[in-house]
């Protein structure tokens, strides 16, 4: 059976996702009983500049991608507005590899909640939107049925906590489209409209949802600003690692033996991460791992010079999958830390063919509003394809580097750059890979098809329940 | 009203008050009327148009942007099947292999007697649980959000599901 502590390094309290394994943490009742709601009271009684300053110097930055640090984007909200401020959460989840948010949805609605109405107060806003992945069943209907207890308790309504501060939260549904994850497409979205990012400027902030002032942030964002006000703010800094506050939901899946979500300090070593998801899977060796989610440069098992210590000599550099997990060290290493959905890959996965199921999916998600990213995500699947199918050329090769050149950095929105960098990164580390499939006019890496291979920990825990 | 139910429209009138224009009730408004009629005709565009007083074409742009709507008749069940990298990686290939041998279809395509539509899907956010399918049944008249998934799946769990379809 389950037990919560092994998702976790020993000895590191769990914060974020600590009821998840209590049965009935979704409710009012649990969370109040877990001393919930008494952060809010706190903020309630303060005045938003205070809030704002404490959640600047807690150090935490947006989960949801970006790592934008998250006291500094309430901070650009005006103070005064002649029309409505909003506060909207990102609960649209889709980058593979990356799967926190639904369970926060799903096990610990409440937290997200307190984080809400603290953000809103913070902002000046009296409205919150919770945009949620259309395709999500359970984790919709609990965050609904906490948004009802949270008005028959006063949390939300005219006066919260009889503060006198008016709060109203609607969930509201997508329908299925990638790109409304980006937070301009996902304000098109809410407002009823198909989902294509908007040209910045004018940034949220400034001209948001229903042309109002608005904050967009993510649902892990959120759950950890109650810790903030009911652990302080040293608290905070300690659990993660200079300029990375807080506690990190890591998602991981692929060859690991121990798939799931772990809760560790940022600042992590993803080499110490891996022990505690058990090792690669089989004994096998790894060959590499996306760190951030599937948009996120590889990182292979070699020395990385930029990881070590000034002067360091090279026998003693770390590796690249060694790397501290926060926003800085995943970025020195040569990645980004994205979203936290570290994807695995064992020594016997082909990284052509898995870049392909990449590449099939942005071609398929692509709005189709740029040309570099609409006709480049298409050329990049269509040479993958060829290449994966023995039926690539040098050209080809010459050609799939020419088309990532021609993606980044020229778009609206940054999809087109999420498959443009791990192209050059998959090419770049495995050269010899994408080389062998052009020379000997076929994978050598045969029937890929894996047998299905679940690992059942999470069913055996609540999943089926609280999936 | 060409085809929606008065329930569907009195539902769809109470989403008005959560946002400012009428526009942006357009999705809530289609998830409401598919559960009603299985899929969104043109009738039914023009229906939810109607009572949210926005032009139809702004309703049919919606309808065919998004995924999870359909625009023309499904099976009962809907199943959809990760085919992502994480899912994958741990054998989502021989379980959509083996979905479509059990239901003698393939992805995109509907059983003869209209009861399963087999669809690939992309990642849903289950990646830990992997290899896993949605499961929604779109005209069964039930609140929108009903949906499900089922994870961790072996052939057998997902044939002896298929197979639990009526
Ligand atoms: C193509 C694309 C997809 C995205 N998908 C998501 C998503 O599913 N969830 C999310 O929180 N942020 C997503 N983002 C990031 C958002 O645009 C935005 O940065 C984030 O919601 C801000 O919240 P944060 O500051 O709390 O991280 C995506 C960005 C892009 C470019
Ligand atoms: S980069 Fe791609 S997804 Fe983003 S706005 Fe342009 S076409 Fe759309
Ligand atoms: S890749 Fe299948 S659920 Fe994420």
């Amino acid at each position: 059976m389950t037990n919560a502590a092994d998702w976790a390094p020993k000895g590191f309290e769990q914060t974020l996702s600590k009821r998840w394994f209590v049965s009935d943490g979704w409710t009012y009742a649990g969370y109040v009983r877990d001393g919930g709601y008494e952060a809010l009271r706190k903020c309630l009684g303060m005045q938003p500049d205070e809030i704002i300053d404490q959640v600047k110097k807690s150090n935490l930055r947006g989960r949801g991608g970006a790592g934008f640090p998250t006291g500094m984007k309430w901070g650009f909200v005006p103070k005064e507005s002649k029309v409505p401020k909003y506060l909207v959460i990102n609960a649209d989840e889709s980058e593979p590899g990356t799967y926190k948010d639904r369970y926060i949805l799903s096990r610990d609605p409440h937290l997200l909640l307190e984080g809400c109405a603290i953000g809103a107060k913070a902002i000046g806003a009296n409205k919150i939107y919770i945009y949620i992945r259309g395709e999500f069943g359970l984790p919709y209907r609990r965050i609904q049925h906490a948004v009802k207890e949270a008005y028959e308790k006063g949390i939300f309504g005219d006066s919260s906590m009889g503060s006198g501060y008016r709060i109203d939260c609607v969930v509201h549904r997508g329908a299925g489209a990638y790109i409304c994850g980006e937070e301009t497409a996902l304000l098109e979205s809410l407002e009823g409209k198909i989902g294509r990012p908007r040209l910045k400027p004018p940034f949220p902030a400034v001209k948001g949802a229903f042309a109002g002032p608005t904050s967009v942030n993510n649902v892990e964002t959120i759950a950890c600003v109650p810790l903030i006000f009911s652990r302080g703010v040293d608290w905070f800094l300690k659990q993660g690692s200079p300029g990375n506050g807080g506690p990190k939901l890591m998602c991981v899946s692929g060859h690991v033996e121990r798939p799931g979500i772990y809760e560790i300090p940022n600042g992590y070593p993803a080499n110490k991460f891996l022990e505690l998801c058990g090792g690669v899977w089989k004994g096998r060796k790894l060959k590499g791992i996306q760190p951030g989610g599937s948009s996120t440069p590889v990182l292979k098992p070699q020395p990385c010079k930029a990881l070590a210590p000034e002067g360091a000599p090279e026998h003693a550099w770390p590796l690249e999958t060694d790397t501290p997990l926060d926003f800085d060290n995943v970025k020195k290493a040569g990645s980004m830390f994205g979203s936290a959905g570290m994807m695995v890959f064992d020594e016997n996965t082909c990284m052509v063919r898995s870049l392909l199921t990449l590449a099939n999916f942005y071609a398929h998600e692509s709005c189709g509003q740029c040309t570099p990213c609409r006709e480049g995500t298409g050329w990049v699947a269509k040479i993958l394809y060829k290449l994966e199918h023995g039926e690539g050329t040098d050209a080809d090769i010459a050609k799939l580097m020419s088309a990532t050149d021609y993606m980044m950095g020229m778009t609206i929105c940054v999809l087109a750059d999420s498959i443009a960098m791990p192209v050059k990164s998959f090419f770049d580390k495995y050269r010899d890979e994408f080389m062998d499939h052009v020379r000997n006019k076929k994978c050598s890496f045969g029937d890929y098809a894996v047998e299905p291979t679940p690992y059942n920990f999470w069913e055996d825990a609540t999943a089926e329940r609280a999936s | 009203m060409r085809v929606l139910s008065k329930d569907t429209v009195d539902a769809i009138e109470s989403l008005k008050k959560r946002y400012p224009t009428t526009l942006a009730c357009t999705l809530p408004a289609l998830h409401l009327a598919q559960k009603q009629l299985g899929f969104l005709s043109e009738d039914a565009e023009h229906d939810v148009a109607e009572v949210l007083d926005v032009p139809p074409a702004r309703v049919h742009e919606v309808v065919t942007f998004y995924t999870m709507f359909h625009d023309h008749k499904v099976g009962r069940h809907v199943v959809k099947i990760c085919r992502n990298l994480a899912c994958q990686l741990r054998g989502a290939d021989k379980v959509i292999a083996h979905a479509e041998k059990v239901l003698g279809i393939k992805c995109g395509e509907t059983t003869a007697d209209g009861r399963v539509t087999l669809e690939h899907e992309e990642c849903l956010a289950a990646c830990g649980t992997a290899p896993m399918l949605w499961h929604g049944m779109p005209g069964d008249g039930g609140s929108p959000g009903n949906e499900t998934f089922v994870e961790n799946l072996t052939e057998e769990k997902l044939e002896k599901f298929l197979r639990g379809l009526s």
